[in-house]
Order: C-alpha cells, then sequence, then structure tokens
C-alpha cells in the first residue's frame, strides 16, 4: 500500500467526494433558517457511509512516569485481565448510535483500541500526557478508551498535533463521583484531514471538564457525546476553534441529560481569517425524567477579515418542564473603538489586537491546561495577521 | 516652540465637513478650555489630535512640538506624549486594567527603546496614581471601564493620564456625567499633573469644571473654528449668556 491515499483509505473515495460535495454545497455553510427541520445525523450518516473495510489503529505510546496504579493497555490485555469496566464500556461503544465515521472505529475497537485505566479514589498528582499515536503511512488512526473508576480524578492532557491525516475515537466513562479535566490540542498543518470522535459517559456525581483547541487543518470535523446518565453528573466543553485561510473547522456537541439535577455548559469560541469556515451545531437534549437540569450553551464567533465566516447552530429538545436552560449566539468583528482607546494609549494596532483577540477568548482559554494555554497564545500570535 | 499649534485645520467624516479652518496655538505650561455648542466640532478636534483614522484631513497641520502629527500613528502620537481622555471610556472585556496599563507603558518604553518596566516599580506607581484620584483598588482586577460607574470612568481616564505622565492631554468634556465631588476628584488629579512642561486643552460645555481646573486661555468653538478667544472670564461671560449673543456677532 505504497502509493495509498491515507484519506481516501479511511472513508472510501465515495466518501470524500460525499465530504466535499457536501461543503461545495454550502454544508454546513448555509443560513442557520434553513438547517432548522435538517436532520443532521442522517445527513452526516449519508455523508460519511458507514465502510465495509476493517481499520487499521495506532497506538498512543504509554507514556513515561505514569503512576503505577494506572494501567495503559489494549483492550484485548484488559478483557483478559477481566480489568474493571471494561465490558460496560464496550457494550456502550457497541450500542451508540455513532455516525459513519465513528461507526467504522466500532469493528477495529474490540481489539487494538488502547485502554487507560484508573482505579477507585486515586487522584494523580500531575497531568497525564499522552503522545499522538504514531503514524503510518501519512496518517493515524487511533482509539482510546479512558475508564475511571468510582471517585478517581486525573487530569489528561492528549496533544494530537500531527502533520498527518487523522481519525481518532475517544470513549470516557466516568463512574459515580469520578472527575476528568480532558485538554486536547487539535492543531494541525494545512494539509491535514482530521476528524475525531468522543463518546462519554458519566455516572451519578461524575464530572468532565472537556476542553479542545481546533486549528490549522484544511478540514477538520470533530463530535462530542456526552451522555449525563447519573444523577447531578457535571459536563463542561470549552471549545477554541480558529480558521485559518481555506480551513474548514466544524465541531458537534450532542449534550443528552438522562438524569434529574444535571448540569452541562457549552462554551464556544470562533474566530475565522478570509476565506475560513469555522461551525459550531450545539445540541441540548433533556429528557422526560432528568428534572431540575440545569443545560447553558454559549457560542461568540469573531470574523477577523473580510471573507471568513462563522456558523452557530444551537438546537434545544427538551422533554423535561422543570429545567433551566439557556442558549446564546453573537457574531461580530473586533470593535474599532476598542482598537482606536488602546492604540491612544501607547499600544501599537497588532499588539491591540492581539489583545482583542485575547480577551475576546480569555473566556474559554482560561479552562485550559496551563502548557496549553501558552501553545494557544503562540499559535495565535504566529497565525494572526 | 509651540507645546501644540494647529495651522487651518480642516477634517471632514463620511463627506460632511466638520472643522473648517482652525487655528490654535498652545504653550508648554498653559491650560486652554475649549467650549462651544452642540456640533461644533468639539469632540472632532480631540480625535484627530489623537489620532482616530475615522476623520479624513482635507487641509491644514498639526503640529506637536513642531513634528506634525498627522504623520504619525495612534500609539506613536501617545508615545511622544499626547493623550487624549475620552467622553465615552471604552469598556473593553476580558482586558484588565492592570495587563492593559502594563502593555501600553511597556509599549511606549520600547518605542523609546527603553527596557520594560519592573514589576515592583509598576505597582508602586499603580498605588501612588490610584490614590491621586482616589480610584478604588478593586477596579483595577476587572476588566477596562467594564461595571465601571459613570464617574469612575473619568477618574480611570484621569488614573491613566496620571500614569502615562503626557506632555499634551486633551480632556474631552470629562466633566460630563460627573457628581459636584467627583468634579472636584477628578479636578484635583488635573491640577496635581500640572506644571510648566506639559499643557492641557480642556474642551467643555461649562463653566463649573474651569471652576476647578482656571484655565489661561479660554476658546469658543463653533462651526468648525475658533470664533473667539479671552480670558477666564469669558466662560463666565458664556455661563450667563449663552452662545448666540457670540456667533451672531461671529456672523455679522
Amino acid at each position: 500500500m505504497e502509493n495509498s491515499n491515507p484519506v481516501l483509505d479511511f472513508v472510501g473515495p465515495a466518501g470524500i467526494t460525499r465530504h466535499w460535495t457536501g461543503l461545495g454545497a454550502g454544508l454546513p455553510n448555509r443560513k442557520q433558517e434553513e438547517w432548522k427541520y435538517v436532520p443532521v445525523e442522517a445527513l452526516m450518516e449519508h455523508l460519511y457511509p458507514k465502510p465495509e473495510q476493517p481499520l487499521s489503529l495506532n497506538q498512543r505510546p504509554c507514556p513515561d512516569g505514569l503512576p503505577t496504579e494506572i494501567r495503559y493497555l489494549t483492550v484485548s490485555q484488559a478483557l483478559s485481565q477481566a480489568i474493571p469496566g471494561i465490558e460496560q464500556a464496550l457494550n456502550a461503544i457497541q450500542t451508540a448510535n455513532l455516525d459513519g465515521m465513528a461507526h467504522r472505529f466500532k469493528q477495529a475497537i474490540g481489539s487494538q483500541a488502547m485502554v487507560l485505566w484508573v482505579p477507585k479514589a486515586f487522584s494523580a498528582n500531575a497531568p497525564i500526557s499522552l503522545a499522538p499515536a504514531i503514524q503510518t503511512n501519512g496518517q493515524t488512526t487511533d482509539a482510546l478508551l479512558i475508564l475511571l473508576q468510582a471517585g478517581a480524578e486525573i487530569d489528561l492532557i492528549l496533544p494530537e498535533e500531527a502533520k498527518s491525516s487523522r481519525f481518532s475515537f475517544t470513549y470516557v466513562g466516568l463512574e459515580a463521583s469520578a472527575k476528568l479535566n480532558l485538554h486536547r490540542d487539535l492543531s494541525g498543518s494545512d494539509s491535514v484531514f482530521a476528524m475525531s470522535h468522543i463518546e462519554a459517559q458519566l455516572a451519578e456525581s461524575a464530572q468532565l471538564n472537556l476542553v479542545q483547541w481546533l486549528q490549522g487543518a484544511a478540514a477538520q470535523r470533530h463530535s462530542i457525546q456526552v451522555n449525563l446518565a447519573g444523577a447531578k453528573s457535571l459536563a463542561w466543553i470549552s471549545s477554541l476553534q480558529f480558521a485559518q485561510a481555506n480551513n474548514q473547522v466544524h465541531s458537534y456537541v450532542n449534550m443528552v441529560h438522562q438524569s434529574p439535577e444535571a448540569e452541562s455548559h457549552q462554551n464556544i469560541r470562533q474566530l475565522a481569517l478570509n476565506s475560513g469556515v469555522s461551525s459550531f451545531t450545539g445540541k441540548i437534549h433533556v429528557a422526560l425524567d432528568a428534572q431540575k437540569t440545569q443545560a447553558y450553551q454559549h457560542s461568540a464567533a469573531m470574523v477577523l477579515e473580510v471573507g471568513g465566516r462563522t456558523y452557530h447552530r444551537p438546537v434545544l429538545e427538551i422533554y423535561a418542564d422543570d429545567v433551566k436552560c439557556s442558549h446564546g449566539a453573537t457574531t461580530g468583528s473586533l470593535d474599532e473603538q476598542a482598537l482606536f482607546y488602546l492604540q491612544a494609549r501607547g499600544i501599537s494596532k497588532p499588539a491591540a489586537r492581539r489583545l482583542l483577540i485575547e480577551a475576546f477568548i480569555e473566556e474559554c482559554l482560561h479552562e485550559f491546561h496551563d502548557s496549553l494555554q501558552q501553545k494557544v497564545r503562540t499559535d495565535l500570535i504566529q497565525s494572526l495577521p | 516652540m509651540y507645546m501644540l499649534e494647529i495651522r487651518n485645520l480642516h477634517a471632514s467624516i463620511d463627506g460632511k465637513p466638520i472643522l473648517k479652518g482652525l487655528n490654535l496655538s498652545v504653550k508648554a505650561g498653559e491650560v486652554h478650555a475649549i467650549m462651544g455648542p452642540n456640533g461644533s466640532g468639539k469632540s472632532t478636534l480631540a480625535s484627530i489630535i489623537a489620532g482616530n483614522e475615522a476623520y479624513e484631513i482635507t487641509e491644514g497641520d498639526v503640529l506637536f512640538q513642531g513634528i506634525s502629527l498627522l504623520d504619525l500613528q495612534p500609539h506613536e502620537r501617545a508615545a511622544a506624549g499626547v493623550f487624549l481622555a475620552f467622553q465615552y471610556p471604552v469598556e473593553i472585556p476580558g482586558v484588565s486594567m492592570m495587563n492593559f496599563m502594563k502593555s501600553a507603558i511597556n509599549e511606549i518604553r520600547a518605542q523609546k527603546g527603553q527596557e520594560p518596566i519592573e514589576a515592583s516599580a509598576f505597582l508602586k506607581l499603580v498605588r501612588e496614581k490610584q490614590a491621586l484620584v482616589e480610584l478604588d483598588a478593586k477596579l483595577a482586577n476587572r476588566s477596562v471601564n467594564q461595571g465601571f460607574s459613570g464617574g469612575e470612568k473619568k477618574r480611570n481616564e484621569v488614573f491613566q493620564m496620571a500614569m502615562l505622565d503626557p506632555k499634551l492631554a486633551v480632556l474631552d468634556e470629562t466633566d460630563s456625567g460627573l457628581d459636584i465631588d467627583a468634579l472636584r476628584i477628578v479636578a484635583q488629579g488635573v491640577n496635581a499633573l500640572r506644571n510648566s512642561q506639559n499643557s492641557f486643552l480642556v474642551i467643555t460645555h461649562y463653566q463649573r469644571l474651569l471652576d476647578y481646573i482656571v484655565p489661561d486661555v479660554v476658546h469658543v468653538l463653533a462651526n468648525g473654528k475658533i470664533i473667539k478667544t479671552g480670558s477666564k472670564d469669558l466662560a463666565l461671560e458664556l455661563e450667563a449668556k449663552g452662545y448666540d449673543w457670540i456667533l451672531e456677532t461671529d456672523q455679522a
């Protein structure tokens, strides 16, 4: 397979044609009104049909200095060693309603995926960083299952930076009162075609804080499904999206409240330069029994140059009658008055622009791990005109 | 050499002429007040001195210590020593006052080839200047002007002026929206900064500010140019008679 095309290998010629046809037809770039009643999931299923060929996964190497209490092993090993929670996780993945891209992983996860398992009540002193999966044929395809037993608590950094096309699937299983801070760096070179899906299952009082930095790839599509299955569970998603010239950056969140008194927050910041396109589709689903739900979504976008485009698509589907839910979306450009105010105090125009852009993303950025915050700032400074 | 010399300045916005041949000279150590009816061009003048690109200069020049300001970007004017206290200070969510002031001071120092200010020296300067305008220290932890009352915003402008120590300060209706106590505090701050090496251009509608900041010269700006210049007594006369008599005299 020396001459294989990594993207075509993954989604197949029909899939890639449909992807670009979809983008070319204005998906998801059309007016919001036109999207109100479009069954996006079915549409994506059409764009990314379930492929027949089995998938070959790459693996993230075992990190140095991993605490001995934490296990990092393959699914096969986890099954043979009867690691607690592994069977439930595999069942959850097999029964999950995954779209075409993520569905493809189902066939491969059973043997090749990696598992990061954290025992009951274990709390890591320092963040754990899992290096990117090793590339083959200019492509990375990895699947990771993150399983935290009851009361466990870790900070996990997942750098995904790569100069290749990449596809990833991550399952997060949090037992009662477990807490995961997950930091994803999804930046990459202009030639990268990147897709990922996260499927998260939260038990009672579990907490997921997921932050992600999306930047630099020619086309990115990242989806997150959070199932707040346990009462009083809590999910925070902070996503920073930066579409440079000719970039397509699209993220999707489906926040499903299945139990009472759970809380969720989606906080999105989008930036777009000339001919860059960024979109966010965020759904809040509140089941009939999920009373006392609190679910909030806020997406703000700043178009930095003429020709850049940003889109928000909030979707709220609420069946319970005693809930607090809200969504908000704003789009604008840099405030000329604020720029002049800063300049009048001696700050040069480029520095004033940086200051205002950093201020715009700050609310989202402060959720990021310190090392990733610094990287985001550096990436931005290097990329801004 | 004048601190500020404006020669036959004509300026417009969106093709509409605002300033129509304005002349003004301010020496070091002087305080000049500019009064005038609404729409006469007072704020336009202030914005042009600071370098607002929204205005088009169609004729004339603005010289600061003999150098044309029109050739300089707004941040270069600030570094040279020009300061504008805004009539409507802009709220900038997400930019903390401290980060903003430190960035401003260090950018100006960098333009002068100086090293960034040390943290301890910066904090000492902040405390000293906050005391000057009785600015609540807690405001320093907030975003620029966000959640500030009208009086706090104006005091914050004078605080920034004190921090940057300009040679020429233009106060654009700094008294608007201030109660008596706030007016006194703002004026105290300005008076404390007055010396023989700097100059102030105080734009106001009301004579009461000039009770606190006593000007050397008072100008009346109407229809885009200075139509009368006098001593501080001119402000008292305007307060008593309004602008009509002076406009009629000018037209005659």
